[in-house]
């Protein structure tokens, strides 16, 4: 036990440090070199997510239901990894915008609506206010437990509640640091600061003393889970247990990733005192292990808890801290707790005091008439009061709830009270920042529904015995409508029920209005604004009305202060090359800074009413409405013929580039045609012309030498016909010019043709040929001419190339699978295997064209492939190694009407 | 593009973290802890936990492209 002074001391030396700590962040940020200013910061002012439920409650809770604790932190986690896309987009709004709360974000999107505004305040402030009394609890709790005395003893000669001093201490900390500035939408460089700083202290303590409790009293995890199983506490390893479902788990899951986006000070943080959107990236992973870290000895010692005293209890980290012995680690637990406790009191009750002002005060303020205080001069100082006053009266609020109704509940409970009802403003969050259709009608009515299914699930159940008759029979006895069974659904446990249905309401609500109500004008250009936040930040809406400048200045020096009136006017004459004095007619930009600058102070809706109070004529029109969706659909429309235009750019650009390609190499084929066609023509012609020339000039040539030579010249010009009339034959194919003359016949008897018709080569070079036809093949129906010249030019080929002597040609025919085959096979030297396909090209032939050039023109089996692919078939060759060649082609049987049409 | 493939990854990251620490998984790796004896389940959580975290600060710190 540690004497009572000495924790007071303790506390309150610990306030006072942060109180310093908070000066000194201001004093940086005003010198220009904020503290703030960096993604660890940020993320550890995000951690303000951990409170006292954490740091104490988290504890309890896995003392009795073990690893159920734990969706309460994996729900942010989930939550980060999407931070990256929906936190950059809120925070990217709310700074375009002024947004300086939820309350004013969802009154903003859905028309400025004052009146969503207000309920959303109304939520947040009942959800929340329990929850503030928890810290407070907490607090107290641990007062007591370090100090012995009971928790409600008076702070020791002071004659007050710890807990009350403790609301009093933040209440003024949230004022000095929380309320400086009449625009809520700045930052709080010395609030945050100190936040982080509370975030770091609430970590290391946690794990100082989870480190010295696993390790001191025991000898680490496996000591402490081996123990536990022998003691037969295995259940507080597993996830599920009484009163706690598989269900259970996933749906917490989902309550706490909301309640992490949602929570008034979460949004305060994560949002309004975002200084660069870009630490959100960092944030999103440095998050989730801050609470793996935090969560890190939960468990663990947890167990000790109830393995060393038998029972769980929320103050376990302290009690096992002081069964070490240890009064300093007594202390910093004790201060840890403090810690995790403070920060949340400070930034909740800033957050929910400028909801209460700028959505319920100071709209009732202006509104009512009689007060006369839309006449005042200069209402910033009022507005400030508010603000302060806001804070006092909730933390009073929170610490009369404490003492009234909140010492007979546990941390999670209260907690998980609190998530349900902000969980609530998820589907509107969501739908303002990507459903376009949204609108007020379906905010409202969701929002109003899921808020009174949870008054009537959870807590009206936290507030009456759990055996009274509503609870046990339903009221009016009727069982379907029991609230901790809603139509029959027992499954779950309070909180995931109490989940399920304040959801679907929520959502049915959302999406019913939504289609049964239409959008008013502004509520159309909200939605815009919001959900094309990244195209439309910064674009002035078309305005009609008639202002001047001096109205507008004197409103905002109304609010804001004559010095920051003149200040936002100026730099924006300064931004624009205006004048900022004078009577001159405001326009639509100026008018619209300046409701800019008044929500940053007291809220969109209210910023609406005051700016609409100075202008003559409308701010925005159907008119204007309708201009903003052209616009909209024309910049969409033109986009995507811009889209369309550069896709087909890119194809014809693309058919372009092939075209050319094929060009280039037509080209390079045809040069290289020309110069082989040449060459083939030369050869012929300069045997021709010097035999000519030897005929002519020497009259005395014998008559053997003149009758050879003579021979020369008929062979080389029939090789000269040849060679004319085959490129003839591939110059038409290949232009389409050939006259195909089509005919059915049997493919055998123009085999047997081919073969008499070459009998002559094979007789004089004695080759045997067999034939192996297969005899009543079906038709096939082509140019019998050619393709007996197909058949033909293989059998010479064949002939050309195999041995003088033993040169034997095998021809085969046959049918199968709806074709007639053809194959000639020799006992050749063969075609070496890369010249397999290249033979059918023009001009290629196997060999050495200079030295052992074969007879004949190149073009014969070029001018076949062209043949027999005409008419819908194959040919190709094949040479197993030292088998010689087969050349073998295919032609599709011919069907009744087959190339009839051709 | 570099944006697109982060975010990408993220929701493929996200969709993990549901399945792995998720039902029936958990109730997989319960079974399992019952069946063996031996803590896994709190073993799996987080070491599951801290694998998603360490993935998810390799997508998010990778050099961007220029703006």
């Amino acid at each position: 036990m540690l004497p009572a002074g000495l924790v007071l001391l303790l506390s309150l030396a610990y306030l006072v440090g942060l109180f310093a700590i908070a000066s000194w962040g201001d004093r940086r940020a005003e010198a220009g070199r904020s503290l703030i200013a960096n993604p660890l910061v940020y993320t550890l002012s995000l951690a303000v997510y951990c409170t006292a439920w954490t740091f104490y409650g988290s504890v309890g809770l896995a003392g009795t239901g073990g690893l159920a604790f734990l969706p309460v932190y994996l729900g942010p986690t989930l939550v980060c990894l999407l931070f990256p896309l929906l936190l950059h987009k809120m925070v990217h709004t709310a700074k375009a915008y002024g947004i300086t709360s939820i309350a004013d974000f969802l009154a903003a999107r859905f028309g400025k609506s004052a009146a969503l505004a207000g309920l959303v305040t109304i939520v947040a402030a009942i959800a929340v206010l329990p929850y503030i009394a928890l810290q407070l609890k907490a607090v107290s709790a641990s007062i007591a437990v370090a100090t012995g005395l009971s928790a409600e003893v008076g702070a020791p000669g002071l004659g007050i509640d710890t807990a009350l001093l403790v609301a009093i201490l933040m209440a003024a900390f949230a004022v000095l640091f929380g309320t400086r500035h009449i625009d809520a939408a700045e930052h709080h460089p010395g609030m945050v600061l100190a936040v982080a700083f509370e975030s770091t202290v609430k970590l290391l303590t946690f794990l100082i003393a989870g480190t010295i409790i696993v390790y001191g009293l025991f000898d680490g995890f496996g000591d402490i889970f081996a123990r536990a199983l022998d003691a037969e506490l295995g259940h507080l390893l597993d996830v599920s247990g009484p009163g706690f479902s598989h269900a259970d788990w996933l749906l917490l899951t989902l309550l706490s990733a909301a309640a992490f986006l949602v929570l008034p000070r979460q949004f305060q943080v994560a949002v309004i005192e975002n200084v660069d959107p870009d630490h959100i990236r960092r944030a999103s992973w440095l998050m989730p292990l801050y609470l793996l870290l935090i969560n890190l000895f939960v468990l663990p010692v947890a167990i000790a808890g109830v393995l060393l005293s038998g029972r769980p209890d929320d103050m376990t980290v302290l009690i096992l801290a002081e069964r070490t012995g240890l009064d300093w680690l007594v202390m910093l637990v004790f201060l840890g707790g403090l810690s995790a406790a403070t920060a949340m009191i400070i930034v909740e009750s800033v957050a929910l005091a400028t909801m209460i002002s700028n959505d319920l005060v100071i709209p009732v303020l202006l509104r009512w008439p009689a007060l006369g205080f839309a006449q005042r001069p200069d209402l910033s100082g009022v507005v400030l009061l508010v603000r302060r006053a806001g804070i006092v009266v909730l933390l009073l609020l929170g610490y009369g709830f404490y003492r009234l109704v909140g010492t007979g509940y546990g941390l999670v409970g209260i907690g998980l009270i609190a998530f349900c009802g902000v969980a609530q403003f998820v589907p509107p969050i969501l739908a303002a920042l990507y459903v376009r259709d949204a609108n007020l009608t379906g905010a409202m009515i969701g929002l109003a529904g899921g808020f009174l299914v949870w008054l009537y699930t959870l807590v009206l159940p936290a507030m009456i015995p759990p055996d009274s008759a509503l609870l046990t029979a339903g009221p009016f006895g009727i069982g379907l409508l029991r609230p901790q069974a809603l139509l029959g659904l027992e499954l779950l446990n309070p909180v995931s029920h109490a989940l399920v249905w304040s959801w679907t309401v929520n959502l049915g609500g959302l999406l019913l209005g939504s289609l049964l109500a239409t959008q008013s004008d502004l509520e159309r250009v909200q939605a815009l604004q919001f959900v094309d936040v990244y195209q439309r930040a910064g674009v002035t809406r078309p305005w009609h009305g008639e202002a001047r400048v001096e109205d507008l200045r004197a409103l905002l020096a109304r609010f804001l202060g004559k010095r920051r009136a003149d200040a936002a006017l100026a730099l924006d004459a300064r931004q624009r090359g205006r004048t900022a004095a004078g009577n001159a007619s405001a326009d639509a930009a100026l008018v619209q800074l300046a409701e800019r600058q008044l929500a940053r102070a007291i809220g969109t809706a209210s910023a609406r009413v005051m700016v609409a109070s100075v202008v003559r004529g409308e701010v925005v029109g159907p008119q204007e409405v309708m201009e903003i969706l052209d616009e909209a659909s024309q910049i969409m429309e033109y986009s995507r013929r811009l889209e369309q235009k550069s896709r087909e750019l890119e194809a014809a650009t693309a058919e372009l580039r092939q075209a050319n390609e094929r060009l280039r190499q037509l080209d390079h084929m045809k040069d290289e045609f020309i110069a082989t066609v040449s060459h083939e023509l030369r050869t012929p012609l300069t045997s021709i012309r010097s035999f000519s020339e030897i005929l002519r000039d020497v009259p005395d040539l014998a008559e053997d030498e003149r009758a050879q030579f003579l021979d020369v010249l008929v062979k080389e010009s029939e090789r000269l016909t040849r060679l004319i009339n085959d490129i003839l034959d591939v110059s038409k194919i290949e232009a389409g010019k050939m006259d195909w003359h089509l005919s059915r016949f049997d493919l055998d008897a123009v085999i047997e043709d081919a073969i008499a018709a070459t009998a002559g080569l094979f007789r004089e070079r004695g080759i045997v040929i067999e034939r192996r036809l297969a005899g009543g093949l079906p038709e096939i129906e082509a140019d019998r001419d050619r393709l007996q010249q197909v058949v033909i030019n293989l059998l010479s080929n064949a002939a050309k190339f195999v041995p003088e002597k033993g040169g034997r040609v095998i021809v085969t025919s046959g049918v199968e699978d709806g074709v007639v085959t053809f194959a000639i096979a020799d006992n050749g030297p063969g075609i070496p295997a890369q010249y397999l396909q290249t033979i059918f090209e023009r001009f290629h032939q196997v060999g050495d064209t200079l030295t052992s050039k074969p007879k004949g023109t190149g073009l014969g089996l070029t001018i076949c492939r062209h043949i027999v692919e005409h008419f819908g078939g194959r040919i190709w060759a094949e040479s197993p190694p030292g088998q010689g060649a087969v050349f073998r082609f295919v032609l599709p049987v011919a069907t009744p009407l087959a190339r009839a049409a051709e | 593009m570099a944006r697109q493939r982060q975010g990408r990854l993220l929701g493929a990251l996200l969709l993990l973290l549901f399945l792995l620490l998720g039902y029936p998984a958990v109730l997989v790796v319960e079974e399992l802890q019952h069946h063996l004896g031996r803590p896994v389940l709190p073993v799996w959580v987080f070491g599951t936990w801290g694998l998603i975290i360490l993935a998810a600060a390799l997508i998010l710190e990778q050099p961007r492209e220029r703006r």
